[in-house]
């Protein structure tokens, strides 16, 4: 199992594109639309199929509204499978992984202010829409730009008399953005997705989770060379920052990081053969 | 606190929060006034999500 799980990793940017297809699936609309999707996609999108999560709590703040249903959906999530949906279902998430493909010179950044997607979730998504009226993130989401804004102003011409200042500000944020996601690894999911911020503190509590094998650790640091967000595994494997994307368990030259589930007894032993 | 134990409280945790939310969606979903209006405001979002 713990071989099989390896292993499906190497088919983790196919699962990205189909469900990058399936939020933006558009034939479902009628159906999905009113349903928070499990991942951050903008809901303006003109194919988008579900419900921007960040887009609704915002909505609820400016109504002063208490977003019963969507914070039930975003819970159910996270506590079944923590941040795995940030690294197997997110598009947003698979395109600065694209983005980083480009071969250009890469910067390493440590996780050390990371803390500033909390600030985001908590002033752009909560209070400043509460006090001004607006959805301030949405208004300045490069994910909206690049699947919304961007897209509606090609397919609706008439539209375009109306754009402002805002525009501009959204688009030289979406331009900083991919300049940086083509040097560092997914900086939006670490610094600034309140998506993200709203699992992170899930994952040490979620179903779904990983376990280290201590005593075969060799502390040969392989599982942070390869981690998305440059995690030290072995110290914590169920560390907020981790989108469970499960490159370290492939990557393990001792297999001792598993995937494992949250039971009331013991922690499982990890698997004994290497993962190749 | 042993390893055991935390795990246990982990456990215990999950499964709470868990019925929580799912206790949150199910009064929304099964109470129709509320359901008609919190499926209305998340379209109204979409009517409002042409930011330029």
């Amino acid at each position: 199992m713990q071989s099989l799980l390896a292993k499906s990793t190497r088919w983790r940017g196919w699962v990205q594109g189909l469900t990058t297809l399936l939020t933006n699936s558009y034939v479902t609309q009628s159906v999905t639309k009113s349903i928070p999707c499990p991942s951050l996609n903008c809901y303006a999108c003109p194919a988008a199929a579900f419900a921007c999560p960040i887009g609704s709590l915002q909505h609820f703040a400016v109504q002063r509204k208490f977003p019963i249903y969507v914070l039930g959906a975003l819970s159910v999530v996270g506590l079944v499978i923590g941040r795995a949906s940030c690294g197997w279902f997110c598009p947003f998430g698979w395109f600065q992984e694209l983005l980083h493909k480009i071969p250009v010179p890469k910067l390493r950044l440590p996780n050390r202010f990371n803390w500033t997607r909390y600030v985001i979730l908590i002033g752009l998504v909560g209070v400043i829409p509460y006090l001004t009226g607006e959805p301030w993130f949405s208004k300045l989401c490069p994910a909206g730009t690049l699947e919304a804004a961007l897209p509606v102003m090609g397919l609706y011409p008439d539209l375009r008399a109306e754009i402002g200042v805002l525009f501009w500000i959204k688009i030289a944020l979406l331009v900083g953005f991919l300049g940086w996601m083509m040097v560092t690894l997914r900086p939006f999911c670490r610094w600034v997705c309140p998506l993200g911020a709203i699992w992170s503190p899930f994952n040490p509590i979620s179903l779904f989770r990983l376990e280290v094998a201590q005593s075969r650790c060799g502390h040969c640091n392989k599982c942070q060379a390869v981690c998305p967000v440059d995690i030290r595994v072995y110290e914590s494997p169920n560390s907020d920052a981790c989108i469970r994307c499960l490159a370290c368990v492939r990557a393990c030259p001792t297999n001792c990081i598993s995937v494992a589930t949250l039971t009331a007894g013991p922690a499982p032993r990890a698997a004994g053969q290497p993962a190749k | 606190m042993t390893g055991f134990d935390k795990r246990r409280w982990l456990f215990l945790i999950n499964r709470g929060l868990l019925a929580l939310a799912a206790l949150l969606i199910l009064s929304v979903l099964l109470y129709a006034p509320w359901r008609s209006e919190v499926m209305h405001e998340i379209q109204t979002v979409l009517i409002n999500a042409r930011l330029l």
